[in-house]
């Protein structure tokens, strides 16, 4: 049909003038309804079905023009920009999505080994709520506890203050002093995460040291904790 | 009474936003809308209407959606956005206070005689 071939060939006219691939079958299809649509009402008025097309594209006014506005505004490079940043978007999104998964996982890990301890093996066991902050972490000690074999159990959270920033393992929580200047590595189990709750053993804390300290002093970041073992709720 | 183009030029975006102010429309709605409440006085070439269309969808005044039409065929529907409604409601004021000027002063020598 003489006709159809018209409005293929207006549209390619147009399409020919828009340089961004992606918006090239939107365009035609809109437009392709818009003739067919002119063309239908002209039916209706009464003319053929030939001339009823050819009036519908010749109403549309010249192709190459309208393409050529067309591209204007529907310019490659912007769309480029936008076909990129869509993806990248998306892309960023799947990322966060799976970061706040492995982040809130830990978070649900309950474990502590101060209420694994039958109240018989406890010496001691102190509750604090002290508080330091280095850059966006914050941590948080909770908990202090000996038991009958000499092992000191030091809990603590870690967590941030910017949902910007995770904290990822925070093993070294500082070094770890006695009454008498011993210093300890106690190892820590330390998870990531936005929160995580860590705890510390130390292996053959004296039983009669009255303070215990931790003093953190690394990168330029500096914080003191003190905690006196003799006042707080002793089990014995 | 068939319009100059360039008097209506200016104008498109006002008739354009205006009618999809009170619904959403496909182009040749768009189209024919004007046609009737104009009573055909706007002649134009009615591809331009796309160019116009889709600048006002990149300045963010529209919004496009797909659905099926009465017969059955996707059309692609626009939508005006908050954005759109306020710049509409800017350009209507500019648009009275410009036909109220030109009114004053084609009237006013009407008025100076009257």
């Amino acid at each position: 049909m003489p006709t159809h071939k018209n409005k293929s060939e207006f549209l390619q006219r147009v399409i020919t003038q828009v340089k961004f691939p992606f918006d090239k079958k939107e365009i035609y299809t809109e437009l392709d309804n818009h003739i067919e649509d002119r063309a239908n009402d002209f039916l209706e008025e009464g003319y053929t079905h030939e001339d009823s097309i050819l009036k519908s594209i010749d109403i549309m006014g010249d192709p190459t023009v309208l393409g050529k506005e067309l591209n204007k505004i529907h310019n490659p490079i912007i769309g480029w920009i936008w076909k990129i940043s869509d993806i990248l978007m998306k892309v960023l999104i799947l990322l966060v999505i799976f970061n706040l998964a492995i982040n809130i996982i830990p978070m649900f890990d309950n474990y502590s080994p101060i209420d694994e301890l039958n109240s018989d093996e406890l010496v001691y066991k102190y509750e604090f709520d002290e508080k330091a902050i280095i850059d966006n972490r914050v941590i948080n000690i909770t908990d202090i506890a000996y038991d009958t074999s000499g092992n000191l159990y030091i809990e603590f959270k870690t967590y941030s203050n910017s949902i910007f920033t995770n904290v990822w393992s925070f093993g070294n929580i500082g070094t770890i002093t006695d009454e008498f200047g011993n210093v300890y590595f106690g190892g820590s189990n330390s998870s990531g995460g936005y929160f995580s709750k860590s705890y510390i053993t130390i292996e053959n804390f004296p039983m009669n040291s009255r303070t215990l300290n931790i003093v953190y002093d690394q990168f330029n970041r500096h914080y003191e904790f003190h905690f006196n073992l003799e006042t707080g709720e002793a089990y014995e | 009474m068939v319009l100059d183009k360039n008097l209506i030029g200016g104008s498109t975006n006002l008739l354009i936003l205006t009618l999809l102010n009170e619904k959403d429309m496909y182009g040749y709605q768009l189209i024919k809308e004007i046609d009737i409440r104009s009573d055909n006085v706007f002649q134009f070439k009615e591809g331009s209407l796309y160019p116009v269309l889709h600048k006002l969808k990149n300045n963010g005044y529209v919004k496009s959606y797909a659905e099926k039409g009465e017969n059955g065929k996707d059309r692609k529907y626009y939508q005006i956005t908050k954005k759109g409604q306020k710049y509409l409601q800017e350009q209507t004021q500019q648009w009275e206070e410009f036909t109220s000027s030109v009114n004053k002063v084609i009237g006013g020598s009407a008025h100076a005689y009257a």
